[in-house]
C-alpha cells in the first residue's frame, strides 16, 4: 500500500497497488498521482522481483528518488519504507504484515490530535498577543488611539497567522483570508460592543448596570463568534459539536472575565472597555509570594522612567 | 517714666520700622521674555539686603530663572530705581536664594542670632501684589507643628508678592524670610539660620554653581536627612477594622486625620472610613505648579453592609489601578508620565495586591516620585486600600520607606 504524506507527516491519501509494475507521478495515467510541481510526469515505478519482493525504481525523473536522504536509482521496499519523490513524501507499507493495523490506528489518532493541539496553540498564542497588546496600550487612551492602526495589524495579523497555521496542519490549506476576515470583524465587533451600550444607555438615560451587562454579553458573543469562525475552518467537527465547544469556551471566558474584572488587575486596565471582560484568570486564584519584591520592581520602573526621561 | 513709655511706644510702632528699614527691602522681578517655545511667566516677589551687594529672596521667586534661564531675566526694583541682578546661590528645600545686585545698598539687615520668644511682635515687609512696599505686624508663634520641614509660625497676613521679604523683630533683626501663607493670618517664615548657612556658602564660593545641578544636590540631601529621621524608629500604628496599619512616623509629628468618610454610596450598600497623614514638606520647584518633598499616607476601609465580596472589592478597587495621584504636575516640562506595575503577595497574614507607580523628574536627577497602593483580600466583607506617596526620594530611600510601610500592615483574624 502507498501512503502519500503531507509536509507535517500526516497521511493525506492511501492507495493500494494491485498491479505491477505500478507507476507514481504527476501524470493522470499514473497509478498514484502525486500533485507536486517538482514531481515528474512518471516519476518512479514499483516492480515485482522474481522472489515476490518489491523494488522502487527511478524512471529517469528530473528531481530523482531519495531514500534516507540520498538519491538512489532503486530502493528495495520493506515493511515500511519512506521515500521522497521530489518534494512528495511517500510511504510504502506492506499489507502482509499484521502490524499494519495498529499502525493505521495510530495514524488515525494522530490525525485527530493535531487539531486540538493546534487549537490550543492558537488560543494561547492569541492570548499572548492580546496580553502584549494590553500591556502596550496600558498608559493612556490617547496613545491607544494613535497606535490603534498598527496594533490592529499586529493583532489581527498575528491571530490570523496562528489560526492559518492550525488550518494548514489539519487541512493542508492555510485559509488565510477567512481567518484574517474573522479576526478583523471580531476586533471591530469588540470595539463596537464596548462603545455602543454605554453610549446608548447614556442617550436613553438608562442606569449603568444593564448597559455594563449588555456590554459584557455582547463582547462574549463577538469573541465566541470569532472562535467559532476560526475553529470551524480548522477542525472538521459537526456543527453541533462546534457550538457546544464554543459555548463552553464562552462560559469559561465569561467566568474569567468577571473574576479578572473584580480583581481589576492593573495590567489590564487600558481604558478600553475590552479589558472589562477579557483577561486571564483572576490574580487571586494564583499563589501569592511572601514579599512585595519592591527592589526589583522599583529597578524595573526606574529603567522605564529613565528611558522616558532620556527620550525627552 | 515718660522716656520709658516713649521708648516702648516707639519700639512697637510699625511706622517706625517702616521708616527705619523700608529702604533695605526691594522688589524682585523675574520677567519672562518673548519665547514661543516656553510658557514664560513673570514672577514678582520681595528681597532684602544682607550686605551692600547681596539680596536674599525665596527660591520660588527666582525658580523660573533656574529652569529657563534663556527666556527669563532678573530685575531688582528699589523704590523707583531699576537695578540689574545676578543669581548667585539657591537652596530649594529651604526656599532661599541669594542675588547679587549692582551698585551698593544704602543699608542692610542683620540676622537675629536666635528665635524670639513666643508672642513677640514681628513685622513682615514686602511688596504684596506689586502695589508698593508694605508692612504687616503680627506675632511670633514658634515652630510650625505637624510639618516635615522646619518653618516658623507668624500670625500675620502675608500676601503674594511678599515672598522673600524679611520678617524682623522689634530690634530690626531678621527672624525669618516670608515664604507662605495658609490664609486667616496663618503665615510661615524660613528660619534665619538657614539664611546664614546659605550666605556663608555664597561668601565661600568662587562663581555661581550650575543651578539645576544645585537643585538636585539640595533635594537629594534633604530627602536623605528626612529618610534617616523617618526610619530611625518603627512606624506608629493605628487600627482600622481588622487591620493594623502604619499611621505615621514618631520622628515627625505630622498632621493626621481619621474618621468616617462621606464617600459612602447613596444606596447605603457599604461604608467607608479613612485615615490619612499629610507631610507637606513642599519644596516649591515652580510656584503654584510644581512641588516636591511631600509624603502622604492614606488608608481607606470599605465595609460591606449589603454587598457581596466581588462587588465590594470592585467598589474599593475603583481607581486603584488608575494613575490618579494627589500631585498632578506638568508632564510636559517637569515629569515623565507614571510607570506602574502590580503584584500580589502575602504580608503579616494579609493577602495584598500592590500597585506601584513611579515617575522621574525631567530636570532633576537622582530623585523620583512614587505611589504605592496596597489592597487587602482577607475578609469578604471588608477591605482596606492603603497608600503611600513619596515625592522626590531616591530609589534606595523609597524602597526602605515603602518596605517599612508594607511591613506595618497586618490582619488580625
Amino acid at each position: 500500500m502507498v501512503e502519500v504524506l503531507s509536509r507535517f507527516g500526516l497521511v493525506r491519501s492511501r492507495h493500494r497497488l494491485s498491479q505491477f509494475p505500478a507507476t507514481l507521478g504527476r501524470a493522470p495515467s499514473c497509478d498514484v498521482i502525486l500533485d507536486e510541481a517538482d514531481v515528474s510526469a512518471v516519476h518512479a515505478r514499483v516492480v515485482r522481483n522474481a522472489d515476490g519482493s518489491l523494488t522502487l525504481e527511478d524512471n529517469g525523473s528530473a528531481n530523482g528518488v531519495r531514500f534516507q536522504r540520498r538519491k538512489t536509482p532503486s530502493v528495495p521496499l520493506g515493511v515500511r519504507t519512506d521515500v521522497r519523490l521530489g518534494s512528495a513524501h511517500v510511504r510504502f507499507v506492506s499489507l502482509t504484515e499484521p502490524v499494519a493495523k495498529t499502525q493505521l490506528f495510530r495514524v488515525s489518532r494522530l490525525d485527530r490530535w493535531p487539531a486540538v493541539f493546534a487549537g490550543l496553540v492558537a488560543f494561547v498564542t492569541s492570548e499572548l498577543f492580546l496580553d502584549v497588546y494590553l500591556k502596550a496600550t496600558r498608559v493612556r487612551a490617547s496613545e491607544v488611539m494613535e497606535s490603534l492602526l498598527g496594533l490592529t495589524i499586529v493583532l489581527v495579523g498575528g491571530w490570523a497567522f496562528v489560526w492559518s497555521l492550525a488550518s494548514r496542519v489539519t487541512h493542508g490549506r492555510s485559509k488565510v483570508v477567512g481567518h484574517l476576515a474573522a479576526g478583523f470583524f471580531a476586533l471591530a465587533g469588540v470595539n463596537w460592543a464596548g462603545v455602543l451600550p454605554p453610549y446608548l444607555s447614556s442617550m436613553l438615560r438608562l442606569p449603568p448596570m444593564p448597559s455594563s451587562v449588555l456590554r459584557a454579553v455582547l463582547m462574549i458573543a463577538v469573541l465566541a463568534w470569532l472562535v467559532f469562525q476560526n475553529l470551524s475552518r480548522v477542525v472538521s467537527w459537526s456543527r453541533r459539536r462546534l457550538l457546544v465547544t464554543v459555548g463552553t469556551l464562552a462560559l469559561i471566558g465569561m467566568a474569567f472575565g468577571f473574576t479578572a474584572q473584580f480583581a481589576s488587575d492593573s495590567r489590564y486596565s487600558t481604558g478600553l472597555p475590552l479589558t472589562d471582560v477579557q483577561g486571564p484568570p483572576a490574580l487571586l486564584l494564583g499563589p501569592a509570594p511572601p514579599d512585595a519584591d519592591l527592589g526589583h520592581r522599583i529597578a524595573a520602573l526606574q529603567k522605564e522612567v529613565d528611558a522616558a526621561k532620556a527620550e525627552h | 517714666m515718660g522716656a520709658l513709655l516713649s521708648v516702648l511706644l516707639a519700639s512697637t510702632d510699625a511706622s517706625q520700622v517702616m521708616a527705619q528699614y523700608g529702604d533695605r527691602v526691594a522688589e524682585v522681578q523675574v520677567l519672562g521674555t518673548q519665547d514661543v517655545n516656553v510658557d514664560a511667566r513673570t514672577v514678582i516677589g520681595s528681597g532684602f539686603w544682607l550686605d551692600a551687594h547681596l539680596l536674599v529672596t525665596n527660591f520660588h521667586v527666582v525658580s523660573e530663572l533656574v529652569w529657563w534661564p534663556k527666556s527669563h531675566r532678573l530685575q531688582v526694583l528699589h523704590g523707583a530705581t531699576r537695578l540689574k541682578g545676578r543669581l548667585l546661590e539657591i537652596d530649594p528645600p529651604h526656599d532661599l536664594a541669594i542675588i547679587e545686585v549692582e551698585g551698593e545698598a544704602p543699608a542692610h539687615f542683620t540676622l537675629a542670632a536666635q528665635d524670639p520668644v513666643r508672642g513677640a511682635a514681628l513685622f513682615a515687609l514686602g511688596h504684596p501684589h506689586d502695589i508698593g512696599l508694605s508692612i504687616v505686624d503680627g506675632t511670633f508663634n514658634g515652630l510650625v507643628e505637624g510639618q516635615l520641614e522646619e518653618l516658623l509660625h507668624f500670625t500675620g497676613a502675608l500676601n503674594p508678592g511678599m515672598s522673600g521679604g524679611p520678617c524682623v523683630d522689634e530690634a530690626g533683626e531678621v527672624v525669618g524670610v516670608n515664604v507662605a501663607t495658609r490664609g486667616n493670618e496663618v503665615s510661615f517664615l524660613v528660619p534665619a539660620h538657614w539664611v546664614k548657612t546659605l550666605y556663608e556658602r555664597v561668601k565661600a564660593q568662587q562663581s555661581p554653581p550650575d543651578f539645576s545641578q544645585r537643585v538636585a544636590e539640595t533635594v537629594v540631601e534633604s530627602q536623605q536627612t528626612l529618610t534617616q529621621e523617618l526610619l530611625s524608629q518603627p512606624m506608629n500604628k493605628t487600627t482600622l477594622g481588622a487591620w493594623d496599619l502604619p499611621a505615621g512616623w514618631p520622628a515627625k509629628d505630622l498632621r493626621a486625620w481619621g474618621g468616617p468618610l462621606n464617600e459612602s454610596d447613596p444606596d447605603d450598600l457599604f461604608a467607608v472610613s479613612g485615615y490619612q497623614v499629610l507631610g507637606d514638606a513642599m519644596t516649591v520647584l515652580r510656584p503654584d505648579a510644581e512641588y516636591t518633598g511631600q509624603v502622604v499616607l492614606k488608608h481607606r476601609l470599605y465595609e460591606a453592609k449589603s454587598l457581596g465580596s466581588v462587588q465590594l472589592y470592585r467598589r474599593a478597587g475603583q481607581g486603584f489601578s488608575r494613575d490618579e495621584h494627589d500631585s498632578t504636575g506638568d508632564e510636559e516640562e517637569f515629569h515623565t508620565s507614571w510607570s506602574c506595575d502590580a503584584r500580589v503577595f502575602t504580608q503579616g497574614g494579609s493577602r495584598l495586591k500592590s500597585h506601584l507607580c513611579m515617575r522621574a523628574y525631567k530636570k532633576i536627577d537622582g530623585v523620583y516620585d512614587y505611589v504605592l497602593r496596597a489592597m487587602t483580600f482577607d475578609d469578604p466583607k471588608a477591605t482596606v486600600v492603603s497608600e503611600l506617596q513619596l515625592y522626590g526620594f531616591s530609589v534606595a530611600n523609597a524602597e526602605k520607606l515603602q518596605q517599612r510601610f508594607l511591613e506595618a500592615i497586618s490582619w488580625k483574624r
